[in-house]
């Protein structure tokens, strides 16, 4: 089969079932990020996860 | 001899410091021990023979001149051949490798030259760490210590074979997805995943920047302590390492642990194999022995975060080999290529998506799932050690859906970023199994004193090849 060229990954040493079989999986995946994506904040920002993490670092003299 | 082998390195350091043994004798020992443990296991890369007796004998006169370097003077180590050395290009595990060689130390190959470490060796690692059962297609497969038929998981495969056999006391490795906790399980010993941004991954070889942390496989939980606590800390080269102060792991690990609250979800163990259910069950009962109160908990969105782990990772792990992939593909083995390969599937929006509601994910688990724990208990691998062949799949169509069973307790942890400790399970005779223990950011201090307790009770083994 002859690959469109514009595809997402055309580039890539794959045969038709490998190709397929990718697309389902991250299809799976994108269906729950778009569900996430309903309810996350405009303002949600990637650094957000850094803020957090030393958020919960524990208190100053506590026990780590 | 095989007292101090299977001592700590930590005890190893004061045995070389009170010269009963010289470095050079231990180190010689190890080498020999490292061509035993890769005749069985296939888990050195490169033996650095002649540099390890020299800096072994430059140890020795420091010593004798009372110049002691730091708290592992002499001590020969062996590492995952994924850091940069000064004039030596590091395998990756891989048929790709840099192009020259490295003009500077890995920042965490530094912190140990620093405090006297001795480098013996560069271990196995699955392609470019990116793969979680100890298969490679480029350097041989890893066999696992206690049964050379069976996987040793991965990808931090080789230290954790030479830690299991004796070989050598700690190394470091890495994790992303599990690749510190499935070895160490499956090999049965011990690791510290560090809270994501504690240590500087300067000089490593990236897999997926936004999930990698560097840790220490090692048979003692003390060797943890001490090595994190020169390991951690800020470094301005790495942007994503924090400013958090770094306590003293060691005192941390002496202190008390009655009353420290251990959560147990029941849904999620419930989906592991019976067979390793029974061996959390164990640990469990061995931790509320050492005086831990057991407590529910629910890991709700396992699920959810296990697929944002996947739109984080995968796309980052594409971008990272984009130039290669794009100019030597027919380098990569087919099953890593096919791995790597999905990132590009992804769309940008979903990879933002995952990357963006990071920490108001990790904020729900913290106020839900450790609302009323201090640390949470999980199983490392879902179903019992599987054979070589049994996972040789290659670059099957069914590769993902097999790769998300090995992983499927351990790859969310990283999207969460939080410090998690494997312990090796009572084996009572049979094949390794860890559980891991995982703790709030930056609280790897509380990991160290519940692995200290722990093993005060359950002793760390070595492998019985050479037992």
């Amino acid at each position: 089969m002859t690959q469109d060229p514009n595809e997402l990954g055309a580039f890539l040493d794959l045969t038709d079932e490998q190709r397929k079989a990718n697309k389902a999986h991250v299809a799976a995946i994108s269906e729950t990020v778009r569900k996430v994506a309903l309810t996350l904040p405009l303002q949600a920002d990637v650094d957000d996860f850094r803020r957090t993490l030393v958020a919960n670092a524990p208190a100053k003299g506590g026990r780590s | 001899m095989s007292d101090i082998l299977t001592a700590s390195a930590r005890a190893q350091a004061k045995a070389i410091a009170a010269k009963s043994i010289s470095s050079v004798e231990l180190t010689t020992e190890v080498l020999k021990r490292l061509e035993a443990a890769h005749a069985a296991t296939n888990c050195t890369v490169t033996l650095e023979r002649d540099e390890a007796l020299a800096q072994a004998k430059a140890a020795d006169a420091a010593l004798a001149k009372g110049q002691a370097k730091g708290v592992l003077h002499g001590v020969p180590l062996g590492h995952k051949d994924m850091f940069d050395r000064v004039g030596k290009i590091a395998s990756w595990g891989a048929k790709i490798r840099a192009d020259k060689p490295a003009t500077a130390n890995a920042a965490v190959i530094d912190r140990f030259s620093a405090e006297g470490a001795v480098y013996a060796a560069a271990l196995h690692l699955t392609e470019f760490a990116f793969g979680p059962t100890g298969h490679n297609y480029v350097i041989g497969h890893a066999r696992n210590p206690y049964d050379p038929a069976r996987i040793t998981g991965g990808s931090s495969a080789g230290t954790a074979c030479a830690v299991a056999y004796g070989a050598i006391p700690a190394g470091l490795g890495s994790d992303t997805a599990g690749s510190l906790r499935l070895p160490a399980s499956n090999c049965g010993v011990s690791s510290i995943k560090p809270t994501w941004g504690r240590v500087s991954r300067v000089g490593a070889m990236p897999l997926a920047l936004c999930l990698d942390s560097l840790g220490i496989i090692s048979r003692h939980v003390e060797d943890q302590a001490l090595m994190l606590g020169f390991l951690a800390g800020h470094d301005p080269r790495d942007g994503h390492t924090s400013h958090v102060p770094v306590p003293d792991y060691l005192a941390d690990m002496q202190k008390p642990v009655a009353g420290i609250r251990l959560g147990i979800d029941d849904s999620l163990i419930g989906e592991a194999d019976p067979a390793n259910q029974k061996r959390l069950a164990r640990v469990v009962d061995v931790l509320v022995e050492a005086g831990l109160s057991k407590s529910g908990c629910r890991f709700a969105d396992w699920q959810t975060i296990d697929h944002l782990t996947q739109a984080a990772q995968f796309p980052d792990v594409a971008s990272a080999h984009a130039g290669y992939m794009r100019n030597r593909q027919q380098d990569y083995s087919p099953q890593v290529r096919a791995r790597i390969g999905i990132g590009n599937f992804f769309g940008a929006v979903d990879h933002m998506t995952a990357l963006r509601a990071r920490g108001t994910m990790l904020q729900h688990v913290l106020n839900t799932t450790f609302k009323d724990i201090d640390v949470a208990i999980l199983p490392i691998n879902a179903d019992p050690l599987p054979t070589i062949a049994e996972l040789d799949v290659a670059g099957s169509p069914q590769v993902q859906a097999i790769m998300a069973r090995v992983v499927k307790y351990c790859r969310p942890i990283n999207y969460l970023g939080l410090p998690t400790l494997t312990l090796a399970s009572p084996r009572d005779g049979g094949l390794p199994n860890g559980v891991q223990i995982i703790a709030k950011p930056y609280h790897e201090g509380l990991l160290f004193a519940i692995g200290a307790a722990y093993q005060k009770r359950v002793a760390p083994e070595v492998a019985p090849s050479r037992a």
